[in-house]
């Protein structure tokens, strides 16, 4: 479970700052997808990498399974618990689809023939063409790019699937299916799935809506 | 964990292999060119250094205006002093003196002309007939002589005998053929050896009768009170770098320059240094290494920075990377790890094929080589390691994220 307590921050530099999140306190549980919508600027994406562990709150709490993430090891958190899938889908252009997903099974030290078992079974549930596993990114659409980024957070195996608009850069049929995996993930194989969306059709299909706007946190119906 | 760095720094150099190519070409460019431009300065500094022994810079005193260099009167205590300077090597020096010598009391005394060297090598037509080594024989003071085979035979002598001289001291006047004659000693000198005068093809006025070592002359002139002069003095600068404090030093004692202007006189007060040649070729070489010492601070900077640059945007253009990495939960230092490790596979290697073709085609040595690699690794690791630390302060949510 992870719990977000009177989560607030703030972007700071020579000139200004800016409170981007106010006092946001909300909970993601096992099992279920959450969408995040709200405006452009509202602060979705700042609580992705906050819930990510990329970042941290200026003020509040994020709870893990009720453990502090300050009082984490991020990187461990990151490698072991939290995968974050991107709009850009952003996986490594210099390995191919294959290389990609096995990086975090080897990154946690799996040897190279585990890794690619383990790799193959999570390509599989995503769907993904055998023809494009020899394949460098550059060379795949961007429907396979999102399925690779998705295989590649199943592989890190954590439990928590955090996606900052999966569907942004995809046609609707792709988009769709890639919508139908994430939810797949969250009620079948028990993963808390945040989407961050502005998409209204996905986060009908959420099965909890958060609001932001203005950096404040609201529980409401996508509109 | 480091296997798994190694294998992605070998697949990203795998997989960019063009880019890393050149990075390679680059790097060893660069280590061959500064090896080639230390090798340059190397050669110009040997040349200079070697320039004394390939351009010996001699020199003779003369007259005022030029016109002799022998039969002068050079001052003895001047000569030694130049010689105790230690300016000057290879000192040759020449005195002549004349005597009567009569065979038997009864007959009437004859003139014999006698010259004193320090040495004979620089006379290679004349050559005693037995003594095998007349170097030590001029260096001495001993009252021994080598006479002509001519001498000898006309006073029915042989090596061995006492020759009895009554000495003088001469000189040739300021008018041809004008002579002056003063009256030093009376001296036996044992006759050491023999030497054919026939052969003597040397620009001296006279043909000696009688050779005899210098060193014997100047105790015989002690002995009896008397100034010594030499007839000829030539010499090597010792070191042709410090040409101008032997210059000076001449200047000092007195020495002045030719002046052709000047009449004709006996007296050695003119030094001729033949420098022209070592002035020329010193200069040359000094501006050519002027001008690689003023560039050198220049260029080397310009290609280590080149350097540090390049291994700079060879990591920069990968922040995106980095960033999926770092979300991916790799710790820091082992991101950074990959990111040197492949850059260090790749300009390693090229910097060493720079320095082996620096071996193979310029002459600088194996140990200067190694520095300029060295200075060169030294740069593009900064390089690296700058651009490393930039990459550590890169925001990854920032980096991964679509503008919110």
């Amino acid at each position: 479970m992870l719990e977000v307590q009177n989560v607030s921050y703030t972007y700071a530099n020579r000139y200004q700052t800016n409170e981007v999140l106010h006092e946001v306190s909300c909970t993601f549980e096992q099992g279920q997808m959450y969408a995040i919508i709200g405006p452009s600027g509202s602060g979705k994406t700042t609580l992705l990498s906050l819930l990510a562990g990329l970042d941290l709150p200026t003020k509040g709490e994020i709870l893990v399974d009720g453990k502090l993430m300050t009082s984490m090891d991020r990187d461990t958190y990151r490698r072991d618990t939290a995968s974050v899938i991107y709009q850009s889908f952003n996986l490594f252009p210099l390995l191919t689809a294959m290389e990609n997903v096995m990086f975090p099974l080897q990154l946690r030290g799996k040897p190279m023939a585990e890794a690619k078992t383990e790799a193959m079974k999570c390509i599989e549930s995503v769907n993904l063409k055998e023809s494009v596993l020899n394949q460098r990114p550059q060379r795949m659409s961007g429907g396979e790019q999102q399925r690779v980024a998705i295989a590649r957070a199943l592989a890190a195996g954590g439990g928590i699937l955090l996606a900052d608009e999966p569907t942004g850069n995809l046609d609707a049929a792709n988009g769709e299916a890639v919508v139908a995996i994430l939810k797949k993930l969250a009620h079948e194989k028990d993963y808390i799935v945040v989407v961050i969306t502005h998409n209204t059709s996905i986060a009908e299909q959420a099965d909890v809506v958060y609001r932001i706007v203005d950096g404040r946190l609201s529980t409401g119906a996508a509109e | 964990m480091l296997k798994f760095q190694v294998f992605l720094s070998c697949i990203h150099i795998k997989r960019q292999l063009p880019k890393n190519i050149l990075v390679f070409v680059v790097c060893a460019a660069m280590v061959f060119f500064l090896c080639s431009y230390a090798s340059s300065i190397q050669s110009n500094q040997e040349q200079l250094n070697s320039l004394p022994e390939i351009l010996p810079v001699s020199g003779f005193i003369s007259n005022l205006n030029g016109s002799r260099n022998l039969g002068l009167l050079i001052s003895g205590s001047m000569v030694d002093s130049l010689e105790a300077s230690g300016f000057l090597k290879d000192m040759l020096y020449t005195t002549r003196m004349a005597a009567t010598y009569a065979a038997k009391e009864t007959e009437k005394p004859k003139i014999v002309y006698l010259m004193g060297y320090n040495t004979l090598t620089p006379y290679p037509s004349i050559r005693p007939d037995n003594l095998k080594d007349s170097e030590v024989f001029f260096k001495g003071q001993n009252a021994q002589c080598i006479a002509s085979r001519r001498f000898l035979a006309q006073y029915h002598l042989s090596i061995g005998d006492p020759v009895k001289l009554d000495l003088y001291w001469y000189q040739f006047g300021e008018v041809p053929g004008q002579m002056t004659y003063e009256h030093l000693a009376q001296r036996t000198l044992i006759i050491a050896d023999s030497f054919d005068s026939s052969v003597v093809t040397t620009d001296l006025i006279q043909l000696p009768d009688i050779l005899f070592p210098i060193g014997w002359a100047k105790k015989t002139f002690a002995e009896c009170d008397s100034p010594f002069y030499y007839d000829s003095v030539s010499f090597r600068i010792k070191d042709p770098m410090k040409m101008n404090d032997a210059k000076a030093l001449m200047k000092a004692q007195g020495l002045l320059s030719v002046n052709p202007q000047a009449s004709d006189s006996i007296s050695g007060s003119t030094v001729v240094i033949n420098d022209e040649t070592f002035i020329r070729s010193a200069t040359s070489i000094q501006n050519n290494l002027t001008l690689l010492w003023m560039f050198l601070p220049a260029l080397t900077t310009a290609i280590l920075l080149a350097s540090a640059v390049m291994a700079h945007l060879m990591m920069h253009s990968r922040r995106g990377e980095f960033a999926v990495m770092r979300s991916l939960g790799m710790p820091k230092q082992a991101c950074l790890r990959v990111y040197l490790m492949e850059s260090m596979l790749v300009a390693f290697p090229g910097g060493i094929v720079g320095m082996v073709a620096a071996l193979l085609f310029t002459a600088l040595p194996f140990s200067a080589s190694m520095a300029v690699l060295a200075v060169f690794y030294l740069f593009y690791l900064l390089g690296a390691f700058i651009a490393v630390r930039m990459l550590s302060r890169v925001s990854v949510a920032a980096m991964l994220f679509a503008v919110d």
